[in-house]
């Protein structure tokens, strides 16, 4: 359990970096989905690992994977 | 020491009134950034002119703080499960220092923004980029408060179980809505 949160630390502050690094490189359209694919899996890391909804009903899980999916959908298909 | 019944719909970690709130604050959140997004699209070069003024190097500081005060609240959880109360109220001291530590970069970049006159009706740009991060501003705080609130109930012995898995909750949503905020308003204009 204190090996996967500090893995799952880990991984958030990796992929901060490299949203950081493809940020720093232009706003093209592959940044702009690379960013907002890494970002909603950083918010799907917080959900289940920190916020513990890995433990919780189904039902709580799939919301929050509804939610950022279709947040991603509309970045992406208005930015993108 | 078991907190929630698991995996039972009525009672998700932190209770279900907590996880109403935070998915109602997601969506109020959510679509505030689509609106954000669907304007900035339509006036893309002045969006970008805008984003370019803010800074990324304090917002991505931000991000690693935000992210470290909500690991160490998880583990200030894992631990308190393990009943070892006083690493508990560390971790948790350690988390309300790195909210602390988002706070004043906030405020430090709310007074560069504003020394730059890039107040709220500069354009619709910055009217979104203060109403989005001012409301998130507020939402640091009152969990800061929440925090140190528990914190000092788990040093007196007087702390439940449920009361810090709902603030633990609450002080994760900011990670949540902070996560949604730093690549709209500050990397993808």
């Amino acid at each position: 359990m204190k090996k996967t949160v500090a893995l799952s630390y880990f991984v958030l502050l990796l992929f901060t970096l490299i949203v950081a690094l493809v940020a720093s490189g232009g706003v093209t359209p592959l940044a702009v989905k690379v960013i907002i694919l890494l970002s909603l899996t950083k918010f799907l890391i917080v959900g289940y690992k920190f916020m513990e909804l890995k433990n919780a009903h189904t039902f709580w899980k799939t919301l929050l994977v509804v939610f950022a999916a279709l947040m991603g959908t509309v970045l992406v298909l208005v930015l993108g | 020491m078991n907190i929630s019944p698991a995996k039972s719909i009525a009672y998700p970690p932190g209770g279900i009134l907590i996880w109403i709130i935070i998915y109602l604050e997601l969506i109020t959140f959510g679509m505030a950034l689509a609106a954000l997004a669907y304007y900035g699209a339509a006036e893309r070069s002045l969006f970008h002119h805008d984003s370019q003024q803010l800074s990324k190097g304090i917002a991505t500081a931000n991000t690693v703080l935000l992210l470290s005060s909500g690991f160490l609240v998880a583990r200030g959880m894992e631990v308190y499960k393990s009943a070892r109360k006083t690493e508990t109220a560390r971790y948790f001291l350690w988390a309300i220092l790195g909210g602390t530590g988002f706070l004043v970069l906030k405020t430090i970049e709310y007074y560069t923004k504003l020394e730059a006159g890039f107040s709220m009706g500069y354009s619709s740009f910055f009217m979104f980029y203060w109403l989005l991060t001012g409301f998130h501003w507020i939402h640091v705080f009152v969990g800061l408060v929440i925090l140190i609130i528990l914190r000092r109930s788990v040093i007196k012995e007087k702390s439940s179980p449920e009361d810090l898995e709902a603030g633990a909750a609450f002080w994760h949503m900011c990670d949540l809505i902070w996560l949604m905020l730093f690549p709209v308003l500050y990397l993808l204009f």
